[in-house]
């Protein structure tokens, strides 16, 4: 893989780019047009679920940096910008990228200025529903010139909503009432128009907070007691046993039924918490805790 | 205590100051001139990217390859400009505040100038207009720092005698705290993303440093500086008292109306380029006194210098020592000055 990046170095730069019309335009989530003279092929990305929806692209040589949270084995060899929130801008430049996957928020929105100066196209994005999830992998597909490549993958997502759909209705599946913690203290659970909400509707639950204000609505504990959810799921990272073993012991949270009775589950954060490709897996994971009846438990990498 | 308060007539300092001849004056603004010059050349040589130092000098004279040239003068220049601006407009603001108030804890934030603007830019991230234009941000902080100094000057007004020091200085630390209710008020409701965005401004840092920031607060710091500059004989009277100031001549309510304006607009602007960054204004001047005597026809262009060549360093620091990531600039200005600034104090020979 070394030996690809090395050959994608030679290619175009900087003031090359500028000058010859653009091959590839997308619009991207603030509304900024998006213009890249071929596929890109110096990729950064520093939001984790672009990155896997590269990854599932089959597109990996193109990825010139990594943040801390992208561990996949295949981005192992390559340079970490970190945590990925406060990028130093002139170490991206110096990678001479000539696409970087930016987030959408105030604090990245200079970053993203910065890198228009310098003529690298940037192209920011904050995906929150699945419809986003699905958005992005096709425009990054469209930016990498593998069009197709994205469709093929987006159908394959639905399908296997659409099967997980099938089946629950097949069986006439009750369904679970969810709460999805993102954090724990203070409790912050996933809130209504979230991918997460979505997915639980599509694994046969309802989201016991789809009726919040916010899109992670942070909830009182006594409001989780009366609500009484079937099943609680902590996509919480580095949740494991004793964090579970904790719950059936903390004041309040014990008051739970479903953490009495251990319908309490930790799930993996890099699949379940990232509005890319990996939500299918995810759907699919949550409906076999749902309903572990009709579906065989996968289980967690 | 005495000697870190501006001199008074029958203090220890007031015979230092007598004692400061010009020469050693002049030899330490030569000398923090120097160290300022050199932390501009570090800041502009070192950087995350690590460039040689070859590679730097071929860039600054216009040659080299595309993407350095661009790293050195349109990130890497700007930026070290910026911060040393900035860094020297908070120290020189600092040492402004410190004489009016005639109290040492005194700083650029003091009058709840930081409280405004983080109140304007955090309510435009967490209301969502500050994705649309990076603008967004650093003008709903400077109208909020401009809200909070019109407020607080009108507290102090509507209390009395305008510009009464203590009730500024109370009307500073109420509105603050104000804006500190309304700032979490607005945290509570805000989203993740946003939450993260806010909390990083509050921080201070010098990343949305470009050319047209660096413009914009030369285009304040140079008359503003110039003026402040221009009131230290007037503001070494103030500094031992408001009338002994009145009977040697001085028009203390217009030098205090336009030395607290202009100080306080300078701080508005370094805090909409680049966030609330703490300690420089407060620490650097206090280091200077203990260092050289409170002299204010000194004391404000050593601030000047030193707050400069201060900031340079700490930006240095928080762009390199986690490279690629970058720290916030605030933390390593309060790592590296108060540990110094307690160095200096316990070295004090009184």
């Amino acid at each position: 893989m070394a030996a690809t990046v090395a050959a994608a170095c030679g290619g175009d730069r900087l003031s090359e780019r500028a000058a010859t019309p653009a091959a590839i335009t997308v619009t991207d989530d603030v509304g900024r047009e998006v213009r890249l003279a071929a596929p890109a092929a110096r990729v950064v990305s520093l939001l984790p679920a672009a990155t896997d929806a590269i990854l599932a692209l089959d597109a990996a040589d193109r990825l010139v940096a990594r943040t801390d949270y992208d561990t996949h084995p295949a981005l192992a060899p390559l340079p970490s910008v970190g945590g990925g929130l406060t990028p130093s801008i002139e170490w991206l430049a110096a990678l001479q990228p000539d696409l970087v996957i930016s987030w959408r928020d105030a604090q990245s929105r200079t970053l993203v200025q910065r890198l228009d100066e310098l003529g690298i196209p940037v192209y920011a994005a904050n995906p929150e529903s699945v419809a986003d999830a699905e958005r992005l992998i096709r425009q990054v597909g469209r930016m990498l010139g593998l069009d197709a490549r994205a469709d093929t993958l987006v159908a394959a997502f639905r399908a296997v909503l659409e099967g997980v759909r099938r089946r629950l209705d097949a069986a006439d599946a009750d369904t679970r009432s969810v709460l999805y913690l993102i954090s724990v203290d203070p409790p912050r659970a996933a809130g209504p128009g979230t991918f997460v909400d979505e997915l639980i509707t599509a694994a046969g639950g309802r989201n016991v907070f789809d009726d919040a204000r916010a899109l992670w609505p942070e909830v009182s504990l006594e409001e989780v007691v009366r609500r009484q959810p079937d099943v609680v799921v902590l996509g919480v990272a580095g949740a494991d046993a004793r964090t579970l073993a904790r719950f059936e012991t903390a004041p309040g949270w014990r008051e739970v039924r479903a953490v009495r009775e251990g319908r309490i589950v930790a799930v993996d954060t890099d699949l379940f918490n990232r509005p890319g490709p990996g939500l299918a897996s995810a759907v699919v994971q949550l409906a076999a805790i749902l309903h572990p009846d009709l579906f065989s438990p996968e289980p967690t990498p | 205590m005495s000697a870190v308060t501006p001199a008074r007539a029958d203090a220890p300092g007031a015979a230092r100051t007598r004692a400061l001849r010009p020469r050693s004056a002049a030899g330490a603004l030569v000398l923090l001139g120097v160290v300022m010059a050199v932390a501009l050349v570090a800041a502009v040589a070192i950087g995350a990217a690590g460039l040689p130092l070859r590679e730097v000098v071929a860039a600054l004279a216009g040659a080299g390859d595309d993407t350095t040239r661009a790293i050195v003068r349109d990130l890497r220049l700007p930026r070290a400009l910026l911060a040393a601006m900035t860094g020297g407009a908070l120290a020189l603001a600092g040492a402004v505040f410190q004489a009016l108030l005639r109290n040492p804890l005194a700083e650029p934030y003091v009058l709840g100038v930081s409280g405004g603007a983080a109140v304007g830019a955090v309510a435009a991230i967490v209301l969502g207009i500050a994705a649309l234009s990076p603008w967004v941000v650093p003008v709903a902080a400077l109208a909020g720092a401009l809200a909070a100094i019109a407020i607080v000057f009108r507290i102090a007004a509507a209390a009395g005698r305008m510009l009464d020091t203590r009730v500024l200085l109370l009307a500073g630390v109420i509105v603050g705290a104000f804006f500190n209710a309304v700032i979490l008020l607005l945290l509570t409701f805000a989203e993740a993303e946003s939450f993260r965005s806010a909390v990083f401004w509050m921080m201070g840092s010098l990343s949305g440093a470009s050319w047209s920031t660096a413009a914009l607060l030369a285009v304040y710091l140079l008359p503003a500086g110039v003026l402040l500059l221009g009131l230290a004989r007037p503001l070494n009277l103030l500094a031992v008292g408001e009338e002994t100031a009145l009977h040697l001549g001085v028009r203390v309510e217009r030098v205090k109306l336009v030395a607290y304006f202009v100080a306080s607009l300078l701080v508005a602007a370094s805090v909409a380029a680049c966030g609330v960054i703490g300690f420089i204004g407060l620490i650097i001047p206090h280091a200077l006194r203990l260092a050289w005597g409170s002299d204010h026809r000194f004391l404000l262009p050593a601030s000047l210098l030193a707050g400069a060549a201060f900031l340079l360093v700490a930006d240095t620091a928080a762009r390199t020592l986690a490279a690629p990531a970058e720290l916030p600039v605030g933390v390593i200005t309060a790592l590296i000055g108060v540990p110094v600034f307690v160095l200096l104090l316990a070295r004090r020979r009184v």
